[in-house]
């Protein structure tokens, strides 16, 4: 397909209204918050030039890389059980359930719920005593505590399964609709297992859809805020701190653009070479 | 059709399926029931159903002419992003389905690097950008902040529909005389209607739910529900469940609506375009 693809530069007046507004909107406040990082700010109007002072006492500040490592932890299990669990559902929807296109509005609902909302029914649901979840297991001689650091981390795992693994189960069955009905008869006649067939052909079908999911997911992780701040506000202690809370506390509570701008040049430096390589891999499944 | 040939013989019931739409389903019926009775009764008892029976929360939110603004607010700059990013999506899209041209991957690639930054990296300069250019608390302002995130994922899922048309019928049609904008509209457009209703859902499901840009960007007359609603449901304020229930539920409207709408289209929509 791509071979055919016409080579015209004029092309770039189509795409001029996105990159206008991509400019506009994201890449001068971008540059705004790199100016940022060299400098000190006093009174919200006055700068003084402090060079790469911020970035140094960041890269040398614990609390910043415990701060990372959290967001990272997170990304990585909310990654691990929405996968497993939404490919598992998907499976099961393509080849076992009647009427999925009701399934599918059903999927969508937790998708289009307002991340407050999200958080708010969350936390209440883990109520001790008049929550849905917490009474529940109270019944059971289970007592959650959201100021334990377990079930803080619990709960907002739970909650992001709640919130996100229709994302996966609606990518992944989009993906086996895709699939030739041929390949499926095929392996049925020559008796092939039900993991056989997961593994050789309906895996390697889901592919570029598993890509595009992981990384809408994977954006959508790293930048976690209000639900887990509706929850426990970021703690006990700091143990539910992620970067986006970070970030703001920085730049709204402590008034430090500079340190604010210096996180997130370094969280951009960090996120490149996984958003390059996840590009670099969805494009080689479009070439084929 | 691959499902039904694949599993007729069968019972096409799955409990997996089932067991995880009631694990989705049983905590906002939950939601329902707390905004349907009084604050108090939510305070004192776990109950699945609602007792007594009110709907002074409802009452409360639809009495207040701050909170049904709010709501409106957060619909009008909603559909206002849809617009906006289909309007300069499409032709991006169509520009990256069936032309290289200098620097093409690279500009795809940047636009992808926007989704994945957080909003609160560029919270503050955007607000000090938009008031400068006296837009700071209106619609337009959030509308245009939150395409920096719909307009790359709407490029990438529009692309992947133009690319499914074959060139060939613009060719021919090309041939025949039509001219490249009766191409555009007559032929292609009716093509990809699925693309442009799956673009919209994703749109929506980050402009209804995003709310760091919302609130940097608003104080008063475009201040959206969600903002509004904190006061009643943030930890850090006195919680009055009732009434952050009753918001919920209406905010979970809009929601609901739209998947029940596009149920047929989102799952075929996404295997006709290229993005499986």
């Amino acid at each position: 397909m791509s071979a055919r693809l016409r080579q015209w530069n004029g092309a770039w007046a189509l795409v001029l209204p996105a990159a206008v507004v991509m400019a506009v909107g994201g890449f001068a406040p971008l540059m705004t918050a790199i100016n940022y990082s060299f400098q000190q700010s006093f009174s919200g109007d006055r700068y003084f030039w402090t060079g790469l002072d911020w970035y140094s006492a960041i890269l040398h500040d614990g609390a910043f890389w415990q701060t990372m490592g959290r967001t990272a932890l997170f990304s990585i299990l909310t990654l691990v059980l929405q996968f497993g669990l939404g490919l598992f559902i998907a499976r099961k929807l393509f080849h076992k359930q009647g009427r999925p296109e009701l399934f599918i509005a059903i999927l969508g609902l937790p998708l289009l719920a307002p991340w407050i909302v999200v958080g708010f029914l969350w936390r209440h649901m883990m109520d001790a005593e008049v929550g849905l979840l917490g009474g529940l297991l109270s019944v059971f001689q289970v007592t959650v505590d959201l100021n334990s650091v377990l079930w803080a981390w619990v709960t907002i795992l739970a909650m992001d399964l709640w919130h996100w693994t229709s994302l996966v189960v609606v990518l992944c069955y989009a993906g086996y609709l895709s699939i030739p009905p041929a390949y499926f008869h095929a392996a049925k006649i020559d008796g092939a297992s039900g993991w056989a067939v997961f593994r050789h052909i309906e895996l390697p079908k889901l592919r570029n859809v598993l890509l595009v999911a992981g990384l809408l997911r994977l954006a959508d992780s790293l930048m976690i805020y209000i639900e887990p701040f509706m929850i426990t506000r970021g703690g006990p202690h700091v143990a539910t701190t992620f970067i986006s809370q970070e970030l703001i506390k920085t730049a709204t509570q402590e008034f430090n653009l500079g340190e604010a701008g210096a996180i997130s040049v370094v969280y951009l430096l960090l996120i490149v070479p996984i958003a390059w390589l996840l590009f670099k891999a969805m494009r080689a499944g479009h070439g084929g | 059709m691959a499902a039904s040939q694949n599993s007729a013989s069968r019972p096409r019931v799955s409990k997996s399926v089932l067991l995880y739409s009631a694990f989705l389903l049983v905590p906002l019926y939950w939601l329902v029931v707390l905004s349907l009775q009084p604050n108090k009764a939510s305070k004192s008892a776990l109950s699945l159903l609602p007792s007594p029976l009110s709907l002074e929360n409802f009452a409360f939110v639809f009495g207040s002419p701050d909170w049904v603004a709010g709501y409106v607010n957060a619909v009008t700059y909603v559909a206002l992003n849809v617009v906006i990013t289909l309007l300069v999506a499409l032709p991006a899209a169509y520009a990256f389905a069936r032309f290289r041209f200098l620097g093409s991957e690279q500009a795809l690639f940047f636009s992808l690097l926007f989704r994945l930054m957080p909003p609160a990296i560029i919270m503050i300069p955007v607000v000090q950008m938009f008031s400068a250019a006296g837009l700071i608390d209106t619609h337009l302002a959030v509308a245009l902040a939150h395409c920096l995130f719909t307009v790359p994922v709407s490029i990438w899922i529009l692309e992947g529909f133009v690319s499914a048309v074959p060139i060939e019928l613009e060719e021919t049609a090309a041939i025949d005389g039509h001219s490249p904008a009766a191409i555009f509209f007559r032929i292609l457009l009716p093509q990809i209607r699925p693309g442009l209703f799956v673009t919209a859902f994703f749109c929506f499901i980050f402009s209804w739910v995003e709310l760091i840009l919302a609130n940097a960007l608003t104080t008063v007359d475009a201040k959206p529900i969600g903002v509004i609603m904190k006061v009643v449901a943030s930890p850090v304020g006195s919680v009055h469940i009732g009434i952050a229930s009753a918001v919920s539920v209406l905010m979970l409207i809009p929601g609901a609506a739209l998947a029940w709408a596009l149920r047929r289209h989102l799952a075929r929509g996404f295997s006709m375009g290229r993005v499986t």
